[in-house]
């Protein structure tokens, strides 16, 4: 297949879009309702060239006792982000001006006025590094989080890198070359040193280079020091037949440059997803250069396999704090409540009993925590807490959306698969136990029994177009038809929608009630997991349904007369996860 | 103060465009138009009347958001869902569709971005490297290494023997990916 075949292939599949007249102004109403959580991130985003979403819509910090997954780690950071929406900046920094990075939300006892840091337009950056002390979730939120344990210090000043381009020999000359050698009388020598330059490059291209560079250089001239495998003086005699210049070439055994090229590739292939911040393919020193997350056993392992013979210097932002160093302070959280994977073997995912929410850090907990069970594939990151999966992504290894398990969990007896530090399990699980919707972006169950296997399996939805043709109310799945209290019979919902799926599709309506419904879940903090539509058929799934979700549902349904599926992952024991709500009238 | 009706007109003037490329993406219907509308609402404030720039300011949007940051979002639904977007066209083989959708699912994602910013979008190399923040040598070498996956891949070459490190690779991540996406059956 060539290139011009994959172009077509690729054109020939993608199906007809649906219609995106809704789409508008849902966009419009999602965007104020994040102006309002950040408008002078948005005000300062005008001014920049290239914008970068992350930074500047991350969540509004969350009011829920802060997760702590993982072991407690420690690492140097700059610290980006908005008077409200502060993060942690992993990776390269754009240098634009605001510079812009992003990273974990951080969370905790964080206040500006702890660090120096510049303003423009709402948007801030710190240009010291501060060590920040705490746990990593990666995945919390967009960006995953960092609650701080202890209060960032200005971090020591690192030594600066130095480049340094050492002379390979003493006297590049010595072959009777000199630097006006090139020039004819009249030429411009600038001119003249580029194309001696472009020339070289020509002809270095085709050596098994290990390195080049230029020192003593002004930009255009210098003496050209080479590194080759193998014959040092047949390449330098095509390079002499090129560059009359100072020239220095040496043999070396480290990897080409080609190969090394071909190891980072290698190398960001292997890492999990997420953990890769930035590579360099190396040059006077020919080695690789690698900064990932954090840097346990096993990435360094899977990082030094992929790269194979070539060198790797591996850094990381955050290394895992030792079990008993103490904080600089007291740590405003329970220290017991801190699942200590760091004193666990790294990659070997486990986690340790945490207690139930500080009453006096939550609003009410007490209504806010239900016993609710919920079936899933069971998953977990190196250095995350275990998850009940309810959706997957594509990528390699699998992410996974679903709510944290914080009580006690262990894979012993637990059929699973690991690849790249992520294990799940082979079967379904089913959890029950009890859980908070604020904590995390699926919520997470404080509490809980041990897994069982197994589980109730979820209603088929594809089954009612054809029920609805031929189906008396027997051949109906066991699911609650609600109508919010007094209502229709029994008899007359399904006749009704039946007529609605069924029926003519008047795909507008419809797709404004998908964004319409959504909205309302959201807006008393409902999470969305999906929305799905077929013919007439409207769905949503969500992690959990309250009252308040249900009762925004039926107003949605009331409003539009069309009838909504509502799924629920997680459910009170023994109770439907699927429910039709329908119009009253 | 924003030209919203400006905006309504560009979303349905350029809403399905976009819709394709989130789809190639996403490889889902629902995930695709969540995927547009996000980077619409990220960049709705920014809307300012010239429709070619803001539409390679959302498109940026689109990617940037799928490679680095999407994960609330990135969410399946039941599968038939999936079954409905392999059928809504007729006139394609939904063979060919559904084999095309696992290969790209098996790139991981900033390889996909790539394969359909220069094989779908057909942008040049160096626009693809700005549009994704990577080096242009990069680029290459994933749209090189995207294409070699796609002909290796056992889906769409099936007489062929995929050469060894992508088979590896496929069935690796088949196997990883077996119960996951079991559970989009629920």
């Amino acid at each position: 297949m060539n290139e011009e075949d994959v172009s077509k292939v690729l054109g020939q599949v993608v199906p007809e879009a649906p219609s995106p007249d809704a789409w508008a102004g849902a966009a419009v109403r999602r965007s104020r309702r994040r102006r309002r959580a950040g408008v002078a991130a948005i005000a300062a985003l005008a001014v920049i060239a290239v914008p970068v979403g992350a930074m500047v819509f991350s969540k509004p910090p969350s009011t829920a006792v802060p997760a702590a997954p993982g072991g407690e780690v420690t690492g140097d950071v700059l610290i980006f982000g908005t008077a409200e929406e502060p993060e942690l900046c992993l990776g390269a920094v754009r240098e634009s001006y605001p510079p812009q990075c992003g990273g974990p939300s951080l969370k905790g006892d964080f206040d500006w006025a702890q660090v120096a840091f510049d303003d423009e337009g709402g948007l801030r950056w710190t240009d010291q590094r501060y060590t920040v002390r705490g746990f990593y979730d990666p995945d919390d939120g967009d960006g995953g989080s960092f609650t701080l344990t202890a209060p960032v210090v200005l971090a020591p000043e690192g030594e600066p890198d130095e480049l340094d381009f050492p002379q390979l020999c003493d006297d590049p000359y010595a072959d009777g070359g000199s630097p006006d050698a090139g020039v004819t009388p009249g030429e411009d020598p600038a001119l003249a040193a580029e194309a001696g330059l472009q020339k070289l490059s020509e002809v270095t291209a085709k050596l098994p280079l290990v390195a080049a560079w230029l020192s003593d250089s002004d930009g255009l001239s210098g003496n050209y020091n080479v590194l080759v495998q193998g014959d040092a003086d047949a390449a330098f005699q095509k390079l002499r037949a090129v560059w009359p210049g100072g020239l220095c070439v040496q043999s070396s055994d480290a990897p080409t440059e080609k190969r090394r090229v071909e190891a980072l590739d290698a190398v960001v292939a292997a890492l999990p997803q997420g953990q890769f911040l930035t590579g360099d393919a190396g040059g006077v020193k020919p080695e690789l250069t690698v900064q990932v997350v954090i840097a346990t056993p096993e990435i360094e392992a899977a990082v030094r396999k992929a790269a194979e013979e070539v060198p790797v210097t591996l850094t990381a932002v955050f290394t895992p704090v030792a079990p008993d160093t103490p904080s600089t302070s007291p740590a405003p959280s329970d220290p017991t409540s801190s699942p200590s994977t760091s004193t666990s073997r790294p990659g070997t995912p486990s986690s340790t009993p945490s207690t139930l929410p500080d009453p006096d850090t939550s609003a009410d907990p007490g209504s806010r925590l239900r016993i609710l069970t919920g079936t899933a594939i069971l998953w977990q990151r190196d250095y995350g807490l275990p998850r009940l999966c309810f959706t997957v992504g594509y990528s390699d290894p699998i992410q996974c959306d679903g709510p944290a398990l914080k009580g006690d969990f262990s894979w012993d007896g637990i059929a699973y698969t690991e690849k790249n530090g992520v294990r799940t399990s082979e079967q379904y699980y089913t959890v029950t136990g009890e859980y908070d919707p604020s904590d995390g972006d699926w919520g997470a169950f404080v509490r809980h029994d041990a897994p069982i296997p197994g589980g109730m399996p979820g209603v088929e939805l594809d089954k009612y177009s054809t029920l609805c043709a031929d189906s008396p109310r027997s051949a109906w799945p066991p699911m609650l038809i609600a109508d919010g209290g007094e209502g229709p019979s029994f008899a007359v919902m399904v006749e009704r929608v039946c007529e609605r799926l069924t029926g003519p599709v008047d795909e507008e309506k419809r797709d404004a009630l998908v964004v319409s419904l959504r909205d309302a879940v959201e807006s008393v903090g409902g999470i969305v997991l999906g929305t799905g539509r077929d013919g007439n058929d409207v769905r949503i799934t969500v992690v959990a349904a309250d009252a308040e979700v249900t009762a925004r549902v039926s107003e949605v349904v009331e409003a539009t007369g069309m009838p909504v599926v509502l799924r629920t992952k997680l459910t009170p024991p023994g109770e439907q996860d699927t429910t039709i709500v329908v119009p009253s009238h | 103060m924003n030209d919203e009706g400006g905006f309504e007109a560009f979303v349905r003037r350029r809403g399905r465009d976009l819709w394709r490329s989130a789809w190639l993406l996403t490889g889902d219907g629902g995930r695709a138009e969540d995927l547009v509308q996000t980077a619409l609402a990220k960049t709705y404030p920014r809307y300012d009347g010239n429709d070619r720039s803001f539409e390679a300011y959302v498109r940026t949007t689109i990617y940037r958001t799928f490679v680095s940051w999407w994960r609330r979002r990135w969410t399946g639904e039941v599968p038939s869902e999936h079954a409905a977007d392999i059928g809504t066209a007729g006139e394609v083989d939904g063979g060919l569709r559904i084999d095309v959708l696992r290969a790209l699912a098996e790139l991981p994602r900033t390889q996909r971005a790539v394969l359909v910013l220069r094989y779908f979008e057909d942008r040049p190399i160096a626009e693809v490297a700005e549009l994704l923040g990577l080096a242009r040598g990069t680029v290459k070498a994933y749209s090189h290494r995207a294409l070699e996956q796609l002909r290796g891949s056992v889906h769409l070459s099936p007489g062929l023997e995929a050469p060894g490190r992508e088979s590896s690779l496929a069935s690796a991540r088949a196997s990883v990916s077996a119960p996951a996406t079991e559970e989009l059956k629920s």
